[in-house]
């Protein structure tokens, strides 16, 4: 029986090969030989359509014995799934959503091509460009851009516990959209009358119309990966997209999909609706414009799937984790930082001894109170 | 023009009568109610009081009603009070330290006049502070009670003068004031400054609310505009001006001879 998982390897050396983001072709670590994804696509495309056939049967059988055990009052777990190692036999237990890992112990990259085929196929992928090297200088970097209170022992104590990069499953939704809001215009002018001044404002019912067509806008399909990191990580560059191959993971997690388009739709139309409303907003041109209302709705859409590249890593301190989020293509970097609270409060003391000289001294303080 | 003559002469005589004495001496009439406004009694209480300021303070304390001052004199009404304090001999002195408060009932015009010491300790800010005091009075009617208070707190800032200290706008600012306000600025503004910092390190992180980068290019279309006229709002506001229905705070004068004036309405 043919196995679930294929591990990309050499031809040369049968050592395992991993996708280079940077020579955009998959390296072998071992004996130097690198192969575009193409050769490897037809190398490995027979075995990926088996995996693939494999995955079906066993998620079957998986399917009746779980059926089989649940009526025998066993404890099942849905969310895991086991594969064998084809190159070291070992078992590999997996979550359910999982397209591409490492064997823990021969560390053979390995792809599940029956997660990414038939109706789970991603229509695209964009390539890692940004090496795992790259990351930990991100890092460091990231805490010398904003460390004003980043506590000193985080930075020498800390540890990076995993710098993974992972392919995230996301839907990128080209969408149209149309919208009505209503506005009050006002135009005021100003006369002097005796003693009053009079202000004279003229009111508009003001409308403004409009359509809106967005291009592959990208709403995560993953529950695993935090919507606020994820949506901080734009914007992706699109003319890097390639159609989907299984050649670009190894070396990389994935994830197939776990939130449908439908369910992920809901956010992308709050977004469009809200560039919308903004767009006809800045139409109106009056002094003064209170929007009264907007209504607005998604004429058409159309819902991709693609695979695109994020570096997560994690760091602990003090029994936390703090999670920070890298674009694999771009390297735009998120994260957020601890605070030192008594380093918060030793600035901000010495902060005011400083200015309280500088105000009483420069006579800026008599100044001020000249307005009281 | 007589009537001024006659009521500087009778000024001018009464103070000769004094002048001898001593220059360090108050004057012996300090309150000229020409206006008969003022009962005796309330005479001779207010007149008790202007003598014992005069002489505490080294710095004659007047307070003069006229019919009009037109008739006393050319110019506006700091101009003619100025006129009566010098052709009066008025002040204490070599410097001919006085205050004068004249009112003018024909059209309730008030001048509070300041020379030499009294210049010095009423400044600006410091008339206006014993105007506020007494015009409410006055606009009331309450001659009494008004000269009271301008007596009452005149004595008051020549008190503070003597002490080395002059009323201003900024005169209650001491050291020690300097440096809780500057203490209280300065921890506001480095709050600001660390929270603002902080939040640096916080904001990288955060949700999309609109789409604008995915915009396809000159897909925008405005399909309706519509502005139609719907009414018309106006709103009046009366322009602040300083009179009020109890005195107008009025104008400020100042004389090359070192007289000092505050003038209004009452």
């Amino acid at each position: 029986m043919a196995s679930e998982i294929t591990n990309y390897q050499c031809p040369a050396c049968t050592a395992p090969l991993r996708f280079d983001g940077e020579s955009g072709k998959l390296q072998c670590d071992f004996c130097g030989s690198s192969y575009s994804v193409a050769e490897i696509e037809a190398l490995y495309a027979e075995k990926d359509k088996a995996a693939a056939e494999a995955s079906k049967q066993a998620e079957e059988t998986s399917k009746t014995e779980a059926a089989e055990k649940e009526a025998a009052g066993w404890d099942t777990d849905e969310n895991l799934r086991a594969y064998q190692c084809p190159t070291c036999g070992a078992e590999l237990i997996c979550e359910k959503t999982t397209a591409a890992t490492a064997c823990p112990y021969c560390g053979n990259p390995s792809v599940v091509p029956g997660q990414l085929s038939g109706a789970l196929k991603p229509e695209f992928v964009l390539p890692f460009k940004v090496e795992k090297e790259a990351v930990v200088k991100a890092l460091h970097k990231h805490y010398g851009k904003h460390n004003y209170y980043l506590p000193r022992l985080f930075r020498s104590e800390n540890n990076i516990q995993k710098v993974q990069g992972v392919y995230v499953p996301f839907w990128l939704f080209d969408a149209q959209v149309s919208g009505l809001g209503k506005y009050d215009g006002q135009d005021s002018m100003t006369r002097r009358e005796g003693d009053y001044n009079v202000t004279t404002t003229m009111h508009y019912n003001v409308e403004r119309g409009g359509t809106a067509k967005f291009d592959k806008v990208p709403v995560d399909g993953s529950k695993k990966m935090p919507d606020n990191y994820m949506d901080s990580l734009e914007p992706f560059d699109y003319t890097q997209l390639k159609d989907f191959s299984t050649a670009y993971l190894p070396g990389f997690l994935a994830d197939r999909y776990d939130v449908s388009a439908e369910e992920a739709s809901p956010r992308m139309e709050a977004r469009c609706k809200d560039t919308l409303e903004r767009l006809l907003y800045n139409d109106v041109n009056h002094s003064v414009v209170v929007p009264e209302s907007f209504q607005a709705k998604v004429d058409k859409k159309e819902a991709h799937y693609a695979l695109l590249p994020v570096w997560m890593l994690t760091t602990k301190w003090r029994d936390k984790t703090y999670l920070f989020a890298m674009n694999g293509q771009t390297g735009k970097f998120v994260g957020e930082l601890p605070t030192d609270k008594a380093l918060f409060w030793r600035n901000l003391g010495i902060l005011t001894l400083i200015l309280t000289l500088v105000l009483r001294f420069s006579g800026i303080t008599r100044f001020l109170l000249g307005f009281f | 023009m007589k009537r001024f003559v006659s009521i500087v002469m009778t000024v001018f005589l009464l103070v000769l009568l004094i002048l001898p004495a001593s220059a360090a001496e108050a004057p012996e009439y300090c309150v000229f109610d020409y206006e008969r406004l003022l009962t005796d009694e309330e005479y001779r209480t207010l007149e008790d009081y202007a003598q014992d300021i005069s002489e505490r303070q080294q710095c004659a304390v007047y307070f003069l009603t006229v019919d009009d001052f037109r008739n006393y004199g050319d110019g506006e009404i700091f101009d003619v009070a100025r006129q009566i304090f010098l052709a009066s001999g008025f002040g204490m002195g070599e410097n001919g330290d006085g205050v004068m408060l004249m009112l003018s009932m024909a059209d309730r015009d008030h001048c509070l006049l300041a020379h030499g010491f009294g210049d010095t300790a009423l400044t600006d800010y410091g008339k206006d502070y014993i105007s506020e005091e007494f015009l409410d009075n006055f606009g009331d009617n309450d001659w009494y009670g008004g000269c009271m208070d301008y007596l009452t707190y005149t004595d008051e800032l020549l008190t503070m003068a003597r002490d080395g200290v002059i009323f201003d706008r900024d005169s209650w600012i001491t050291g020690g004031h300097l440096w809780i306000f500057s203490l209280m600025f300065a921890a506001v503004l480095s709050a600001v400054i660390c929270l603002i910092q902080r939040g640096l390190m916080k904001k990288k992180v955060h949700q999309q609310t609109g789409a604008g980068n995915y915009l396809e290019g000159g897909s925008v279309q405005i399909t309706r505009r519509r502005d139609v006229f719907s009414h018309t709002t106006e709103v009046r506001q009366k322009i602040e001006t300083d009179s009020n229905s109890s005195g107008s705070s009025g104008g400020y004068s100042h004389s090359s001879d070192g007289f000092s004036g505050k003038s209004g309405k009452f």
